[in-house]
């Protein structure tokens, strides 16, 4: 496919589609560990003022308030990919309303990395899946099958978009996105 | 990201998952609360959803289906399932799920009693029988009832009432294989068996998105190539699916133009050498539509399919076309797959035909490994629809009305006149809708499926619907179908009966029943019974107290028939995973491959004769003679509706992994919803271009037939000239836009090609 759309053009993809009420489906709780920080974000803790600005722009409804328990993201605008994954947008109006610093415009903006759970994705434990690959917006397939059906990432191309998340049919969610930013990494994982 | 990053990350991560496993926390969906909990039983069955036949599990406490997991035993698919069956227990438990029988009064479906429902489907019925005949009744069935759900409705219509107007879904879908089956071998269903996928080394995948629509399927074929590289896969396709993911080649050609890609690949194989000559000569008739035809005719008949000539009609560079043919012709063994992109088409059967010609000329049949195998949309199209003889034209156990002696035999096992069985078929599916429309038939019987949405340009068919005297029985409500029902019956669903499936490898499987049917449901079986006693028929119907008193006479009825079920009683078959037939007494293993050594139909009665002519097969089915298949030469014939100038684009539809027919079951799963929530339309990305067409944009496909909206999802997927939207959705019934022309020998309608244009909305 290479060049025949922009990348850019192809990305804003299935993320709408994705949408939709799961009402009868339980709903996780906000951790630290199932989202991400909005787009461009710089040293995120410190410089957003949570102001909610960005949260008023995203025409898609993905940036909302973290509501879970951890007092280190409280009141923080967050990303949860289960929810509604970023959609990428070409403007990026959630970092044109952003005055602080906290969301800046850079040249390869990611959110994070998609990561495999290997004990809840369906082909880690033997069956058949691939909702994930299916609906990578990236046409080089930021996530792809293996040979064994196993999908993988790459992460030279995957940026965090969270799409993967969003469709994963496992009731265990089979992937995540883990943040990019060295020390929010670390407040993560731990 | 620096080279530090990653290994701190990497650590940290495997930190976390070896703890999570340390804990033993086993994440199955599904599985989850049955493993941890105590009191689950588990009843061994098979999956409700495709036509593999997978064996699964199902987790019941305390009267609730819980979850589903594979049956490790099944060796289908060793405990491995696809996405879908993990979550049926959603579907059995579903709020969608109808717990009660529904009258239209005053335009509106309201409950009933089931003796309210029953007497007004009785009585109307008869009346409509005693104004106009039993031709103006007719039923419409599928490949998703159990066999013994068609027989009671075979024997109510064709039987009693006196009609042979009984059709069902899988004339949508298997016609066209049944066809080129009976043509090119002589006997329906395939040779051998899903264990020569372990055994092929060449696999030609052709119009089959394997990895979506026969998931297990695929998953086999993938192991086996990851064990042993030398294995190829060969894919004709016009569409990039996900099935590409294992291709060594893949032709695209324009939907609707393959035909001539077959002749020409039997051309390269016999030009170069690789036609097994002693096969052909002992084993094949060349036919035309004139007859018999020697060898010389049918490769005079290839000239006029050279590679470059194939290109020419097809799009697909003649080399590729070349390399197919010599790599099928190297391969020491090989087996084709095929579904609906050879089903579903103007000239369906003969794309069959074409497929078998490849197997018949190279010898690559009735050996291990190698095989022509057609794969089964639904869990029982070749056991209730095709072997039960729920189409217009058969009798249950491959019997044809045609045939007075058959009708005869069944007549005196259902009890009835022999006269009562018509001897010329009834409508097929279109002829049978048409006629619906036309008021010529006035009364239908719909059983398990969803036709409002599935048949091809569906809308036109919605006026008979509408009009006429309509009964829908079906598990779940509302669907597109049950608008239009005058009166709708609740089914009870998988798990809460018991009954027979036979999937694509001639395997008939048990179902048990686990769970009483919710509300008022009752078996499909037993409302077409208690439907037959109250039209008259107290007699005829009074037997059938139970789900094995039906399979033991049908099983009787296939006694001494190519797909001899004899020892598969339902004592037997509750112990072992499935019985692949000829299966004739109950000390039989069940059968390998057919039409030679090993086969019990061959080893008694051909295999003398075939050992005095120096042959190792036998084709003895019933349209083959002299123990010879047919060697076809079809010639090229464009799908009904060319694309042109006003329609320039071909519209092709299909399956998501996700999700299955009309979704009335795996709507019902919250978490397939997630995955594949609405429909699109695939665009190609220079066509796209071409038309200024957006990713993700609302575009409006048109056809002759109609018009509908879809997202644009535009991508590296369908040939260029070419757009695919999958069919699931209600709310997107792509298949009103779908033409109705059909093959003229299947009567399967051609699903896969239509001309479309788009523009924005
Ligand atoms: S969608 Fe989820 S379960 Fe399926 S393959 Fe991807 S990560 Fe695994
Ligand atoms: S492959 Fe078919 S039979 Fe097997 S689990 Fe999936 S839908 Fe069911």
């Amino acid at each position: 496919m290479n060049n025949s759309i922009s990348r850019r053009e192809f990305f804003s993809s299935f993320v709408a589609n994705a949408r939709g009420s799961f009402a009868s489906e339980k709903t996780e709780k906000q951790t630290t560990q199932n989202v991400v920080f909005p787009p461009g974000a710089q040293n995120y803790l410190e410089n957003c003022n949570q102001c909610n600005d960005c949260i008023s722009v995203c025409p898609h409804e993905a940036i909302r308030v973290f509501h879970g328990d951890d007092e280190q993201f409280a009141g923080y605008p967050v990303i949860e990919p289960r929810t509604q994954a970023c959609y990428f947008c070409e403007d990026f109006p959630c970092i044109e309303s952003c005055d602080t610093g906290a969301l800046v415009k850079t040249k390869n903006i990611k959110l994070g990395l998609a990561e495999i759970i290997e004990n809840n994705c369906l082909p880690y434990n033997g069956h058949i899946c691939r909702s994930c690959v299916n609906n990578c917006p990236f046409p080089e397939q930021a996530i792809y099958c293996d040979a064994e059906g196993k999908p993988v990432v790459n992460e030279n191309i995957c940026n965090g978009c969270g799409v993967c998340v969003q469709v994963c049919p496992s009731d265990k969610i089979g992937i995540r996105i883990k943040f990019m930013e060295e020390k929010i990494c670390l407040s993560q994982v731990s | 990201m620096s080279k530090k990053y990653t290994r701190r990350e990497f650590i940290k991560t495997s930190a976390a998952a070896s703890a999570a496993a340390g804990i033993g926390v086993s994440l199955f969906p599904g599985m989850t609360f049955a493993n941890q909990s105590g009191g689950t039983n588990w009843h061994k069955s098979v999956c409700r959803y495709c036509g593999v036949g997978c064996g699964v599990m199902i987790g019941e406490k305390a009267g609730k289906i819980i979850s589903i997991k594979g049956d490790e035993l099944n060796t289908v698919n060793n405990g491995h399932l696809c996405v879908k069956a993990f979550y049926l227990h959603k579907a059995v438990n579903s709020k969608t799920r109808l717990h009660h029988p529904m009258i239209r009064k005053n335009g509106k479906l309201v409950k009933s009693s089931w003796e309210e429902a029953l007497d007004l489907v009785a009585t109307k019925f008869n009346e409509i029988r005693k104004a106009n005949g039993g031709n103006a009744l007719a039923f419409y069935g599928s490949g998703q009832g159990e066999t013994e759900e068609t027989y009671m409705a075979n024997k109510l219509f064709k039987g009693c009432i006196g009609t042979n107007n009984v059709e069902g879904n899988p004339r949508l879908c298997m016609a066209s294989a049944v066809g080129g089956y009976l043509s090119s071998l002589g006997a329906d269903e395939p040779v051998g068996l899903y264990e020569d996928i372990e055994k092929a080394e060449l696999f030609f995948l052709a119009g089959s998105n394997t990895a979506e629509a026969h998931p297990i399927i695929f998953e086999r074929i993938m192991r086996h190539k990851t064990r042993n590289p030398n294995v190829k896969i060969v894919i004709l396709d016009p569409r990039k699916t996900p099935t590409d993911q294992v291709a060594d080649l893949h032709l695209f050609p324009k939907p609707g133009y393959d035909l001539a890609i077959f002749n020409a690949m039997a051309k390269v194989l016999i030009d170069e050498g690789y036609a097994d000559d002693d096969f052909i000569a002992k084993h094949l008739v060349m036919k035309n539509g004139d007859g018999v035809q020697d060898f010389e005719t049918y490769k005079k008949f290839l000239n006029d399919y050279t590679p470059e000539i194939a290109e020419k009609i097809s799009g697909v560079p003649a080399q590729d076309i070349i390399k197919a043919a010599r790599m099928f012709g190297k391969a020491k063994t090989a087996m084709t797959l095929w579904t609906m992109g050879l089903n579903q088409r103007k000239r369906g059967v003969w794309a069959n035909n074409l497929v078998h010609n490849l197997h018949l000329i190279t010898g690559k049949i009735g050996v291990p490994g190698s095989d022509s195998f057609s794969l089964t949309g639904q869990p029982n199209a070749c056991g209730g629809v095709r072997e039960g003889g729920g189409l217009c034209h058969l009798l249950p156990g491959h019997h044809l009305v045609v045939k007075e002696a058959h009708r005869a035999k069944v007549a005196k096992v259902w009890g009835v006149p022999a006269s009562n069985i018509q001897p010329k078929p009834g409508k097929h599916t279109i002829a049978m809708f048409s006629a619906l429309n036309e008021g010529e038939i006035k009364g239908m019987y719909i059983m398990c499926t969803n036709p409002a949405q599935s048949l091809p340009n569906a809308k036109k068919y919605w006026k008979g619907l509408k009009e006429q005297f309509v009964v829908v029985a079906e598990s779940f409500y509302p669907t597109m179908t049950t608008e239009y029902a005058d009166v709708v019956l609740p089914a009870a669903f998988w798990t809460e009966k018991e009954g027979v499936y036979g999937c694509t490898e001639r395997r008939s499987q048990y179902m048990p029943l686990v769970v009483a049917p919710q509300g008022q449901a009752k078996w499909d079986a037993f409302i077409l019974r208690d439907l037959g006693k109250k039209m008259g028929f107290e007699k005829e119907f009074a037997k059938y107290e139970t789900a094995e008193i039906m399979w033991d006479e049908y099983r009787g009825l296939t006694k001494g028939k190519d797909m001899n079920l004899m020892g598969a009683s339902y004592d037997r078959l509750k112990k072992v995973r499935g019985l692949t037939w000829p299966v004739p007494t109950e000390d039989h293993p069940g059968t390998y491959k057919r039409f030679m050594a090993g086969d019990p139909i061959y080893d008694s009665k051909f295999a003398e004769l075939a050992k005095k002519e120096g042959r190792r097969m036998y084709f003895y089915g019933p349209k083959a003679k002299d123990g010879k298949a047919t060697v076809w030469m079809r010639p090229h014939d464009d799908p009904a509706e060319p694309t042109d100038s006003e329609y320039p684009l071909a519209l092709t539809t299909g399956r998501v992994l996700e999700h299955w027919h009309t979704m009335t079951m795996t709507g019902t799963a919250p978490e397939l919803n997630r995955a594949v929530p609405n429909a699109y339309v695939e665009i190609n990305p220079i066509d796209a271009r071409n038309m200024s067409i957006k990713n993700k944009e609302q575009v409006v496909i048109e056809t002759r037939r109609g018009s509908m909206q879809f997202e644009a999802r535009v991508i590296d997927r369908p040939v260029q000239g070419t757009i695919f939207v999958p069919w699931h959705w209600e709310n997107k019934p792509i298949n009103v836009l779908c033409i109705d022309a059909f093959d003229p020998g299947s009567k399967e309608p051609e699903y896969k090609v239509a001309a479309a244009r788009i523009r924005k909305a």
